[in-house]
Formats: structure tokens, sequence, C-alpha cells
């Protein structure tokens, strides 16, 4: 079990998390939130890149930083710029990640070459990295995550760059790992997490928001969305969310708490509710 | 592969290395059209002694007499004739007397250098009852050849065996921000421990190319000037000379050394100076985060280092300057007089092999306290 107690992060006069306390248990948990909010440092953290300003963060009720190797020994990474040595193909590049791991070598060659096929690399294993598309370099990135067979799984924007098939293989991998570990999803596209995490984490202003399944997040607003056709002007207590193409046209979603003139009700999907949590102003 | 390994591949896979490499082999080699008016005497020499011995003495001037008359023997035989043991006359007291007036406003370098010429005076004594000065070396032409293996071409291949090593412990260092791994190296088993090898193999690397470029060098040199009736000879013959501050002096070691030992220690004290350096660029690398701001700030301070040594000594700030004497780069560029009383770059005997193992005990040190403090900081890259 992975526990956050009480964990602020500053640099200098600025805050990018302040009094963060969570827990972890096997299953995935979705860091849900815009850019900037702090999903990255609290996974830096989680990964002993950082290191908190006060608080402290626990593996089984033991600091990460005295376990050092030890708890490192048991995490997977896959950081948000995926970084990886051109002239190397995907075997070599997870030899050396084995290498990093202390994987035992004939453990290494065997656990290589079943990731390999699990993320579907197995022909371009001999091939230069240089000569890859983006989709089969998080591929390659998640692999190498996965070399130590670890017991957290800490992922940040796996799918940023990725079209939408890749995005969808991606998913589905993931969802296939999470059975037995715990897998910690950072990332600001919906999409990605609301149908494979059981948890959503979001921050607000460098604090923590909430931490609930996804329909406990968005009953929040059940009763607030609503769909009116595009055309009429916003009325003063109504936010726009989202818009989308109708069959008689474009529809406009709508958060607001009385029933617009020719609204339907609508039930708030996590997007509706990541939009609502965000939207400027908000309280 | 072990991590070491992994570490010296990423060094051998850059092109640029081994294109610098080759490039500072074969300017080595050119360098020898130097002295090549010097080789014929030089043979002349090399083979009387081959059949005589290194010793000149009554036997050493017959067997000269009766070899084939040419221009080369008869000038060996003026140079030889009339030679004396230089050291029973040395006067050393008078190179101290010069330094100290030069050093006149310090009394702690002017009595360090007292210190350092009473010693000086001891060795003369003691050469001068073994008769060291009384070898031929390579008679007339020996400072010209001594004087250009160590003062040019082992000067090169250090000054280049440490510019290469340090640049590669450099690229080590910075080399998973360059690919942008550092995040996914850093979060690892192995973890901000990889620097440690990373450290071991820059050091490593450094001795590896020194090696490669003493090794061709030499190769070249000793293919075209034969030594083989040179090695056991001493290296303090009085045909061997130095010169510092226009005062041509013998070439007096603070110990016994054959060519071959001379040579030996050399090779092996610049294998040592050559981490040395490597370990100030581990240090710089580690401390400042930016491997190419580390590369200027040693760049800044290396090639500052003779001229604010000359800038102390036109000062006067002569207690400075004694320290400033202890710093790798100063010991590096003095590499034509080591293990001599080198003259005013230093102030104790075996200055630069106190210099440089001090400098090894001292950047060792601080590379492990660099280590430890880059575990200890956030990874902002």
């Amino acid at each position: 079990m992975l526990s956050v107690e009480h964990v602020t992060k500053k640099y200098g006069k600025f805050t990018a998390l302040e009094d963060v306390s969570l827990t972890f248990t096997p299953g995935v948990y979705g860091l849900l939130a815009p850019n900037g909010a702090g999903k990255t440092t609290l996974i830096k953290m989680l990964t002993t890149l950082l290191f908190p300003t006060s608080g402290q963060i626990l593996w089984n009720g033991e600091d990460i930083h005295a376990l050092d190797e030890a708890y490192r020994g048991l995490l997977g990474y896959l950081p948000q710029e995926f970084g990886y040595y051109p002239h190397y193909s995907p075997r070599q590049f997870l030899r050396y990640a084995a290498a990093l791991q202390c994987v035992p070598r004939r453990e290494a060659e065997e656990r290589i070459e079943s990731l390999l096929k699990l993320v579907g690399l197995e022909d371009a294993a001999g091939k230069k990295m240089r000569q890859f598309s983006g989709g089969m370099l998080q591929r390659v990135g998640i692999a190498q995550a996965m070399i130590n067979d670890p017991q957290l799984l800490i992922l940040d924007e796996p799918t940023a760059g990725l079209d939408p098939r890749e995005r969808v293989r991606f998913r589905n991998l993931i969802h296939s790992l999470a059975a037995d570990r715990t897998v910690i999803l950072s990332t600001h596209i919906v999409s990605d997490i609301e149908t494979i995490a059981g948890q959503i984490v979001m921050f607000r202003d460098h604090r923590l928001y909430c931490c609930d399944s996804p329909a406990s997040v968005c009953s929040r607003f059940q009763g607030k969305v609503f769909e009116v056709p595009a055309g009429a002007a916003l009325e003063p207590g109504q936010f726009l969310l989202s818009e989308r193409q109708g069959e008689r046209g474009p529809i406009l979603r709508l958060l607001c708490d009385a029933p617009p003139a020719d609204g339907v009700p609508v039930s708030p999907g996590l997007e509706d509710a990541f939009l609502a949590i965000y939207r400027e102003g908000a309280a | 592969m072990t991590l070491l390994g992994y570490e010296w591949r990423k060094l051998a896979r850059m092109p640029a290395l081994w294109a610098v490499l080759t490039l500072c082999a074969i300017f080595n080699c050119t360098q020898m059209l130097e002295i090549t008016p010097y080789i014929d005497l030089f043979n002349e020499a090399g083979e009387a002694a081959s059949q005589l011995g290194q010793r000149v003495d009554g036997d050493f001037l017959t067997g000269l007499r009766q070899r084939e008359q040419t221009s080369y023997r008869d000038a060996l035989l003026e140079a030889v004739e009339g030679m004396e043991n230089v050291f029973e006359t040395l006067d050393i007291q008078v190179l101290s007397a010069y330094y100290e007036k030069y050093m006149d406003s310090s009394p702690l370098a002017q009595s360090l250098m007292a210190w350092k010429y009473d010693m000086a005076e001891e060795q003369a004594a003691h050469l001068a009852r073994t008769g060291a000065a009384m070898d031929l070396y390579a008679g007339p032409v020996t400072t010209q050849v001594h004087q250009f293996l160590f003062g040019n071409l082992l000067l090169k291949v250090l000054m280049e065996s440490a510019v290469l090593g340090m640049l590669s412990m450099l690229y080590l260092l910075g080399y998973e921000d360059i690919q942008r791994t550092t995040h996914a190296v850093c979060a690892a088993r192995t973890g901000r421990k990889l620097w440690r090898r990373k450290v071991l193999a820059g050091a490593g690397a450094a001795v590896g190319l020194y090696a490669v470029l003493a090794g061709s060098a030499l190769a070249a040199f000793f293919t075209v000037w034969d030594f083989s009736g040179i090695w056991s000879a001493s290296v303090s013959s009085q045909f061997n000379c130095h010169t510092d501050l226009l005062i041509i002096r013998p070439f007096m070691t603070w110990a016994d050394f054959s060519v071959a030992g001379y040579l030996a220690a050399v090779l092996l004290l610049g294998g040592v100076l050559v981490i040395v350096l490597a370990l100030l660029a581990a240090v710089a690398g580690l401390l400042v985060r930016n491997v190419y701001l580390a590369g200027l700030v040693l760049m800044v301070l290396c090639t500052s280092g003779y001229a604010v040594g000359v800038a102390l000594a036109e000062l006067g700030w002569w207690e400075v300057f004694v320290v400033f004497t202890f710093n790798p780069v100063l010991l590096l560029l003095e590499v034509n007089a080591w293990f001599t009383e080198v003259g005013m770059n230093t102030f104790i005997p075996w200055q630069e092999t106190v210099g440089t193992v001090g400098g090894l005990a001292l950047l060792s040190g601080g590379t492990v306290l660099a280590l430890r403090r880059f575990r200890r900081k956030d990874v902002l890259v």
C-alpha cells in the first residue's frame, strides 16, 4: 500500500502541491487535472525524482526514500516525456532497462520476449528506435516500465501524442496489466481513464480536490447538466461545458442549477465533471 | 553487459571521439618531424652506447676512437672528450639565492625554496658519488631529444588525454539529460547510483584514452628513435639539461632514474594526473547540472591556470602562488622536468608527485561528496 501523508512541495515561494494525503491500494487510479495542476509533481515525488518539502510518502508503512532501491525495485514508471536511445533496438533498450532494474539476465531475456509480444513489437524488436512512430515508442516505454514486473506502475500522460487507435490500444493494455497491481495513471484526457480507473484523483488550486469513483464524481453534477440547441445566448448562472453536433445542428452542454429553456437534462459524464470543476471562476 | 559496460558503450558509440582520437594520434606522430635533424647524431651515440656501454670512461673513449670515422663519430668524440663529473662542482646555492631574491617579499616562499635547494644539494652530492653525470645518454643531442620526448610529445599526449578524458566524463554525466532518459533512469532500482558508475566509467575511459594516445605516440617515436643502447643510462647525464627563467641547469632528479625508469615513472604519474583531471570534470558535472555550463566552467578553470600563476608571480603574491603551484594544470605543464627541482614552479621535492597524489585524494573526496549531494537533490531536468 502506498500512502501519501500531508505532502507539500514548494519551489521557493511557489507551491506546487499543498498538504496532499492519499492512499493507493491495488487497482487503477486516475490522476485527472489540467496542465500545471500538480499531477506530474506528485508523480515525481512518488517515483523519488523529487523530495517533498514536508510530509512523507510511505510504502507499507516505510518511507520510500529510506527504502531507497528496495522501493524503486518494485516500481515501474513511464515518464511524461519518454526518452530513449535512438540507436538501440527495443530488445537492446529493454536489456538495458533490465540491467538498471537489476533483473537477472536469464529472467530478463524471458520477460523481454513476453513484453515485446504483449505490446505488439515482436516484429520490430531488432529495429532501431529512431525509426519508430510515437505510438511504437510509447509501447517500448510501457514495456520498460514493466520489465521488473512492478507492484506499483506509474504512467505519466501515457497517451499524449497518440492517435485514437493507439490510445484505445493503450487503454486495453493498461486494463490487462492492472489485475494485481497498483496503477496510477496521470492524464488530462478524460476518455483515457473513465472506463478503466476505479478511483479518480483530482487536484485544484494545488490541493487535493477529491479521490472518488468516477460515478461519485459525476453524481455531484447530477441534475445540473443540460443540453440546449446552439444559438441562444447564455444566461447568468449558465456555464458552457462543451458543444457537439446533433442531428439538427450544434448542441450545447450547459452547467446550471436551474433548467434552461428548451433544455434537456442529461447524465453528466466524467468530462462534464472535469469541465465543471475546472471552469474559470469555480469556487 | 554490466552497467559499467553500458556506460563505455555510450562513449564508444560517439564517432566524434574516435575521429578526434585519430587526429590527435596523427598529429602527435607528425610532431616527430621537429627533431629529425638530430637523428644521425642520436643514432651514432646510441650505437656507441650499445657497443661500449653508457659510462664515459677511458675504455669508452678508446672504443669510440676505434669506431668507423664519420662526421657524427667525430662530433660525438669532441663532445665526450674532457667530460667531467659536473655534480662534483655544481653550486646549487646559486639557484637557491636566485629564487630567494626573486621571492624576497615572502619569507614563506623563500624558506621553502631554501629548503628545497638544500635537499637538492644533498641529491647533487649523491649523484656526484654515483657518477651519473658521466653517462652518455644520447650525447650532445640529449637535451633536444629528452625535451622533445617529455616536453613536447608527452606533454601533448597528456593534454589531449586530459581534455578528452574531461569531455568524456562530462558527456557520460550529461548523457541521460541529452537523451531525456534521466527520469526513467533515476526512478529505476539503480537510480541515481548510476552516476557513480558513470564517474568510474569516465575515469576508466580517461585512462584508456591516455593509454591509446601514449601508446601510439611512443610506438611511433621508438620505431624511429632506437633507444636500445640508452634505456639503462641515467637521465642525469651531463648532456641532459632543462631551463627555468632562462637558467640552464642539469637534469637532477630526486632519485636515481634510468631512462627506462624515468619514462615509466612519467607515464605512471601522467596516468594518475589524467584521472585527477577527469575527477575534476566529474565534480564540475555533478555540481553544475547543465553539462554545457560545466564544460565552460572547466574550460575557464583549466585555461586560466597558467595565466593566474603568472599573474600571481608578477604581483608578488607568493603565499598564494605556493598553493597555486599544486594545481593539476600547472603540474601537467611542468612534465618536461618532473622529478627534478623544476625551478620557480615547485617549492618542495617531488611536488608533481605530492600534488598529483594529493589532488587524487582531494578530488576523490570531492567526487564522493558531489555524488552524495546529487543523490539528495531533486531531478529538475
